[in-house]
C-alpha cells in the first residue's frame, strides 16, 4: 500500500511538472507566433486553458496530499489526544465525501454529457470530455489520499491529525 | 430569495471552517449544501463540477502561474539581497535607516514576487537578523515586515488585481495596474512614517552612511531585477501584451537571468515548477470553489438583497463606503484573499457602480482592505509566515503591529474617499 502510493506521488509530482512546463512553452510560443510571425496560433490559447484546468485539480490532489491547503486551524490545534484524531478523521472524511459528490459523481456526470453530446473544442475540435475527466481522476486521488490520512492517524503515524493553517495562496 | 439556502451557505460554511477543513473545501461544502436545498441531487452535483471546472477556464488567470513561476525563478537568484542593498543605497542613511530600507525592499521585492508570504519570508528572513544585530526589538522588526509585506499586493504586476479583473466582469488590467502604485507606495511611506517615529522614540541607530560608488554599484546591480518590472508593466500598459502574454515573458525573462548569474541547476529548476504548480493548485481550487459558491449566491439573489438592505441602511455614498469597508475588514479576518475577491465582488461591485465608482477604483479598495487581515489572527498566511520567519510568538508582535494597522486603515480611507488616488496614473495614461 505504502509502496503503491509512493508510487502515484511521485508519478503526479512529474505530471505536475511536466504540465507545468508545457504551459510555459505553450504560451512563450503563442507570443513568438504573434509577434515573429505575425498572428497568434489559435490552438495555443486553448491548450493553455485547458492545462490550467488540469494543473489546477491535479495539483489540488498534490497538494492536499502534501498538506498545502490552507486552513484554519486556531480551535482544531487546541484539541488534543483521542479528540484530535477524531476531528482528523472527521475533516478528512468530509473532504473525502465531497470529492467523491462532486468531482467524482458530478464531474463524472459532466464527463458523460459531453460525451454523449460530442461537444468539441472551438480551435482544437477535442472532445470536451477529455478536458472534464481531470474533474473525477483528480476526485478520485484526492478520495485516496483522504484514506491514507485516515489510515495515519489510525496509526499514529502523522505530526498533526489535522491540516494547519500555513500557506501561500494568491496572498 | 430562499432565506433557507442563504442559513444553510452561512452556517455551514463557518462551522466548516471553525472545525478545520481546509479553506478551499468548506467553501465547496457550503456551496453544494446549499445547492441541494433548492436543487435536486443530480444536478446540483453536475453544476458544481461544471462551475468550478468553467471558473478556471480563463485566459486571463492563466498570468497567475506564470507570475508565480517567474517570482520563484527570482527567488533562487538572490535578488532579495540584490533590492535590499539597493534600498539601503536609497534611505539606509536616514535616522532608524534599517526600518526604511526594510519598507523599501518589501516594496520592491513584492512587486516582483507578487506575493506577500513570498516577500515576508525573503525580505523578512535577510533583514530580521540585521535589524536585531542593530539594536531593534524583534517584535518591532517582525511587525514591520508584516505589514510592509502586504504593499506588493497592490504595487503591480499583483496577482490579486487579476482575480478581481475576472471577478469584476472585465475590468482592465492595464488600467487596475496603473491604480495600484501610488496606493501602494502611500500605504509604504504611511508604514514608514510609523516606523520613523517609533524608532526615534526608541532611539535607533542611525546606520553607516553609504559611499556614492557603493550607492551607484548597488543600483546597477539592482536594474536587472528591477527591469522585470519595467518590462512586464511597461509592455501592458502600452498595449504591446496582455497581462498573460507578459507574465510569460517574466518567465523566459527570469529564466534567462538566473541563466545569466548561474543560480539555477537543472534539478532547482524541476523543484520549481513543482512547487509553482503547487501554489497554482492552490490558488485554484480557492478560484474553483469561489466561483461556484458566487453562482449559488447570485442563484439566490443574495447580491441583490445586500445591496437593498445597505440602501435602506443609508443613501449617503460616504456611509455605504465605510460600512462595505468595515465588511471587508471583518471578512478578511476570516477568509483568505483570493475567495474574499471573487465571492464578495459581485455582491458590492454593482452597488458602488450605481453609486457611480469606477470599477478600477473598487478594485483597489477591496485589495487594500483585504490586506489588513493577512496580517490580523486566526487566518492571516502573513502573519504566520512573519512570526515563523522570526521564531516569535503572535501575541508578542500584536503590540507593535497595532500602530502599523492604523497606518493601513488610514491609508485605506485616504485611498477610499480620494479616488484620485488611484485612478489618477489611469488616467494620464487614457484608461
Amino acid at each position: 500500500m505504502d509502496k503503491t502510493l509512493k508510487i502515484i506521488d511521485n508519478t503526479l509530482g512529474w505530471v505536475m511538472v511536466v504540465l507545468m512546463a508545457v504551459l510555459v512553452i505553450d504560451v512563450v510560443w503563442q507570443v513568438t507566433t504573434r509577434y515573429v510571425l505575425g498572428s497568434a496560433s489559435s490552438y495555443t490559447e486553448e491548450i493553455a486553458r485547458f492545462l490550467l484546468i488540469w494543473i489546477g485539480l491535479l495539483g489540488s490532489a498534490f497538494a492536499y496530499r502534501k498538506n498545502l491547503h490552507l486552513a484554519f486551524d486556531y480551535f482544531s490545534d487546541k484539541v488534543t489526544g483521542r479528540r484530535k484524531k477524531w476531528l482528523g478523521y472527521f475533516i478528512h472524511s468530509l473532504v473525502a465525501i465531497f470529492s467523491f459528490l462532486v468531482l467524482v459523481v458530478g464531474g463524472g456526470y459532466l464527463v458523460q454529457l459531453t460525451w454523449e453530446l460530442n461537444q468539441v473544442s472551438a480551435a482544437l475540435q477535442i472532445k470536451l470530455a477529455y478536458v472534464y475527466s481531470v474533474l473525477p481522476l483528480s476526485g478520485a486521488l484526492i478520495i485516496l489520499y483522504a484514506i491514507s490520512f485516515i489510515s495515519d492517524i489510525a496509526r499514529d503515524r502523522v505530526q498533526t491529525a489535522v491540516p494547519e493553517s500555513k500557506s501561500a495562496g494568491a496572498a | 430569495m430562499e432565506l433557507l439556502g442563504v442559513l444553510v451557505l452561512l452556517i455551514s460554511f463557518v462551522f466548516l471552517l471553525f472545525v478545520g477543513v481546509p479553506i478551499a473545501f468548506c467553501i465547496g461544502i457550503a456551496t453544494l449544501l446549499t445547492m441541494l436545498v433548492s436543487i435536486p441531487f443530480d444536478p446540483a452535483v453536475t453544476t458544481v463540477a461544471q462551475r468550478m471546472a468553467t471558473g478556471l477556464d480563463s485566459f486571463t488567470l492563466l498570468a497567475i502561474p506564470f507570475f508565480i513561476l517567474a517570482g520563484q525563478i527570482m527567488n533562487q537568484g538572490g535578488i532579495a539581497r540584490r533590492l535590499i542593498d539597493f534600498a539601503k543605497s536609497i534611505v539606509g542613511m536616514l535616522p532608524g535607516g534599517l526600518a526604511y530600507v526594510h519598507v523599501v525592499a518589501a516594496m520592491l521585492f513584492g512587486s516582483i514576487s507578487g506575493s506577500a508570504v513570498a516577500t515576508a519570508s525573503a525580505i523578512g528572513g535577510f533583514m530580521g537578523p540585521q535589524m536585531e544585530k542593530e539594536g531593534y526589538d524583534k517584535e518591532f522588526s517582525t511587525a514591520l515586515n508584516i505589514t510592509s509585506s502586504t504593499t506588493g499586493l497592490i504595487i503591480p504586476p499583483s496577482n490579486i488585481l487579476i482575480v478581481y479583473s475576472l471577478a469584476s466582469g472585465g475590468a482592465s488590467i492595464a488600467a487596475l495596474f496603473l491604480a495600484g502604485y501610488i496606493p501602494g507606495i502611500l500605504t509604504g511611506m504611511l508604514l514608514m512614517f510609523v516606523a520613523g517615529y517609533m524608532a526615534f522614540k526608541k532611539n535607533y541607530p542611525l546606520s553607516g552612511r553609504v559611499s556614492f560608488k557603493v550607492a551607484a554599484r548597488k543600483f546597477l546591480e539592482a536594474i536587472p531585477s528591477l527591469f522585470l518590472i519595467i518590462l512586464v508593466i511597461g509592455g501592458i500598459v502600452a498595449g504591446i501584451f496582455t497581462a498573460t502574454e507578459a507574465s510569460a515573458i517574466a518567465v523566459v525573462y527570469a529564466l534567462l537571468l538566473t541563466l545569466a548569474y548561474r543560480s539555477l541547476t537543472l534539478r532547482e529548476l524541476k523543484d520549481v515548477l513543482l512547487s509553482s504548480s503547487n501554489t497554482t493548485a492552490i490558488v485554484a481550487l480557492l478560484i474553483a470553489t469561489s466561483m461556484a459558491m458566487s453562482w449559488v449566491m447570485s442563484y439566490e439573489n443574495i447580491p441583490i438583497f445586500v445591496s437593498e438592505g445597505l440602501i435602506a441602511l443609508s443613501d449617503n455614498p460616504i456611509v455605504i463606503l465605510l460600512i462595505i469597508n468595515i465588511i471587508l475588514l471583518a471578512v478578511g479576518v476570516f477568509m483568505d484573499m483570493t475567495p474574499a475577491v471573487l465571492i464578495f465582488t459581485p455582491i458590492f461591485l454593482p452597488l458602488v457602480v450605481e453609486m457611480g465608482m469606477d470599477p478600477v477604483h473598487f478594485g483597489i479598495i477591496m485589495v487594500l482592505n483585504l490586506s489588513v487581515g493577512l496580517c490580523t489572527p486566526p487566518v492571516g498566511s502573513v502573519l504566520f509566515v512573519g512570526c515563523g520567519i522570526a521564531n516569535i510568538s503572535i501575541t508578542k508582535v500584536i503590540k507593535p503591529l497595532i500602530p502599523m494597522f492604523i497606518a493601513m486603515v488610514v491609508s485605506l480611507l485616504l485611498v477610499t474617499y480620494f479616488e484620485g488616488l488611484s485612478l489618477f496614473l489611469p488616467r494620464l495614461f487614457g484608461y
